[in-house]
């Protein structure tokens, strides 16, 4: 009886950690469960000289400027509820040369989003080790009136991850439906995990 | 079997009920449950710790709606600075600064607040401004970070003092006739072949040059630095391969009738008047493509253009292929809806399908190495071009098509990736 109230006394720390414990375990839970299986891409090119993992159910198109020099890997995925948008991880690289700084590099997409383009976050991170530059932002795509469109207008969100590989400024990004932006999160954060320069 | 609590042993009958070994019990048992109500200091640790853990992850989560929360509170006074602006430019001849609230209220009329932003006006000119709300600190006396907004509606944060923050991405706006920068601004390099519309093929200067030659030319007004882009990027009018339908005769005929044909003929006339993309109404005259707007019918769900405020009719290629006529011929249609939308607009829309009608002469429309990606893109690029050449007779977009224009036109100044990967989402 004495040994057994001994026991006891501990329980609502350790209630608190198991609780803890539990949420964070089904924290990670709930992302691996959201990344799926993934494919792994490595790109051939002088500008994608990159390898990165995408979920397997997404579709990858690479694409190769034909007007300006860059090349492109894409995953998209699954069509947002409303049928307006297709989210997209992509990974692109330009010329250095083409901007004056990664800074810049951001600094110009940022200042053609269109529109009410809000920064949600601005800051620093680290891809394969290299120093990045780090933004979310929202803005909205105007009602398009165009064949084979429905014209509604459709709030975005956009995480821009920018990072330099030698001579190439890479562009990594995921860009989504605002409403469904937090289902992929987990997908393009291993993504970017898994990024490796050659 | 009973459970003993503190106002039990108080309680006489129990002391007057049981035996001596009983009451030690008792005590013993008391003693044993007041000890058990307390918690050491070690456990006390653990819980606070646990919970600081759990405050540190939602503690950034709650202050980011509220100050997101904040924001849109800003952003509605600012729109209404922004509406009452605007309608001040029309009965003067240039914007106004204002340096204040309360100046801002004096001057329009308005009752804005100085609940958490101080709100200002500046840069103002005969067609631009800035509205400046800045985020007051807790005593009144300091500027926590700022937002800003355009002529246009365009809004961007400006972190105050934060490492890595994002510098204040420059305002773009439209240079006419002759192209260069304003000092201070962006420099855009590569003259004619850079970001700046029309103006025949890419001449002019070098890296670092002054835009040159274009209708347009892209100012950065107002930015601090600026961005430079060290390579030309070319920004024009794709040219069109060889047209196929070489037995297909020329009727040389501007095929524009019905109700709107009005509108429709000083669109078609605007695009005619342009250097670059007289090519488009040259294919058009020469086959005497039929332009009107067509039946209500076609543009509902379901229809043959639902949704749309034009398209472009192909008619299969069920009989005759090149190098014969095609029958019927291909013709475009607008939506009746937008009957009484402005020439300069139809014609904005009359560049995008009149691209797709070109991509039917030279045959890239059918060709099967091109997606529906590639064939759009020619058209939204082309459309994008134009519209830089005449979007500022239009600010600051507040219709539909205007929106529209302006918004592919910012994505397709990202560069051919991003506008590519926009179309890649939408079709």
């Amino acid at each position: 009886m004495k040994n057994n109230r001994r026991a006891v006394p501990g329980t609502p720390v350790y209630a608190l950690i198991l609780l803890a414990s539990l949420l964070a375990g089904g924290l990670a839970g709930c992302g691996k469960g959201a990344a799926g299986d993934v494919r792994s891409y490595r790109g051939s090119e002088p500008l994608l000289a990159a390898s990165f993992d995408y979920p397997a159910a997404w579709k990858l198109k690479e694409d190769r400027g034909e007007r300006e020099p860059y090349a492109q890997a894409a995953a998209f995925g699954p069509r947002n509820r409303a049928g307006t948008f297709t989210p997209a991880f992509v990974v692109r690289g330009v010329p250095a040369e083409l901007y004056g700084s990664l800074q810049e590099y951001r600094d110009s997409y940022l200042s053609h989003l269109y529109k009410a383009p809000v920064i949600d976050h601005a800051g620093s991170a680290a891809v394969d080790g290299r120093p990045a530059l780090d933004v979310t932002v929202d803005y909205t795509m105007p009602a398009l009136h165009k064949p084979g469109l429905k014209n509604e207008e459709v709030p975005l969100r956009a995480r821009l991850v920018f990072v330099r590989n030698g001579q190439a400024l890479y562009l990594v990004a995921h860009i989504a439906d605002r409403r469904q932006f937090k289902e992929h999160t987990p997908a393009f954060d291993k993504l970017l995990r898994s990024l490796r320069f050659q | 079997m009973r459970r003993l609590t503190s106002p039990s042993i108080r309680d006489s009958s129990i002391v007057d009920r049981g035996s001596i070994t009983s009451i030690h019990e008792s005590q013993f048992t008391i003693h044993s449950n007041l000890k058990r109500a307390g918690f050491t200091l070690h456990e006390i640790l653990i819980a606070v710790l646990v919970l600081a853990v759990l405050a540190g992850l939602a503690l950034p989560i709650y202050w980011r709606t509220v100050r997101r929360s904040e924001n849109a509170e800003a952003l509605v006074n600012m729109e209404a600075i922004r509406k009452a602006e605007l309608a001040h430019r029309h009965a003067h001849p240039a914007y106004a600064n204002a340096d204040s609230t309360g100046r801002i209220n004096e001057l329009f009329g308005l009752g804005i607040q100085e609940h958490l932003f101080r709100y200002k006006i500046v840069d103002a000119t005969d067609s631009d401004f800035r509205i400046i709300a800045e985020r007051l600190g807790p005593l009144g006396d300091e500027t926590l970070d700022v937002l800003a907004m355009s002529v246009d509606g365009q809004t961007l944060p400006i972190p105050a003092t934060p490492p890595g923050a994002v510098a204040i991405p420059p305002t773009p706006d439209v240079g006419r006739g002759g192209g260069g920068l304003e000092t201070g601004g962006i420099s855009v390099g590569g003259g004619g072949g850079s970001i700046s519309g029309g103006g025949g093929g890419g001449g002019g200067g070098g890296p670092g040059g002054p835009a040159g030659g274009g209708a347009g030319g892209i100012q950065f007004l107002g930015g601090s630095g600026g961005i430079s882009f060290g390579t030309p990027r070319p920004f024009e009018y794709i040219p069109r391969g060889d047209d196929v339908w070489s037995a297909w005769p020329d009727d040389d005929l501007v095929n524009i009738t019905g109700t709107g044909a009005a509108s429709l003929t000083a669109a078609f006339n605007l695009i005619a008047a342009s250097e670059t993309f007289d090519a488009i109404t040259d294919d058009l005259f020469d086959r005497g493509i039929s332009i009107t707007f067509g039946a209500a019918a076609d543009f509902d769900a379901g229809g043959i253009c639902a949704g749309a405020i034009a398209c472009f009719g192909p008619s299969g290629l069920d009989g005759q292929v090149p190098p014969d006529t095609p029958d019927p011929v291909p013709f475009i249609i607008f939506n009746p809806d937008y009957i009484t939308e402005s020439a300069g607009l139809l014609a904005v829309v009359l560049v995008h399908e009149g691209t797709h009608f070109q991509q039917f002469l030279d045959f890239s429309l059918f060709d099967n190495t091109q997606s529906v990606i590639d064939t759009e893109f020619e058209a939204f690029w082309n459309e994008a071009v134009y519209w830089d050449g005449v979007r500022a007779d239009f600010l600051p977009f507040d219709t539909d098509l205007e929106e529209e224009s302006e918004f592919i036109y910012q994505t397709a100044l990202q560069g051919e990736a991003a506008l590519r990967t926009l179309i890649d989402s939408l079709y």
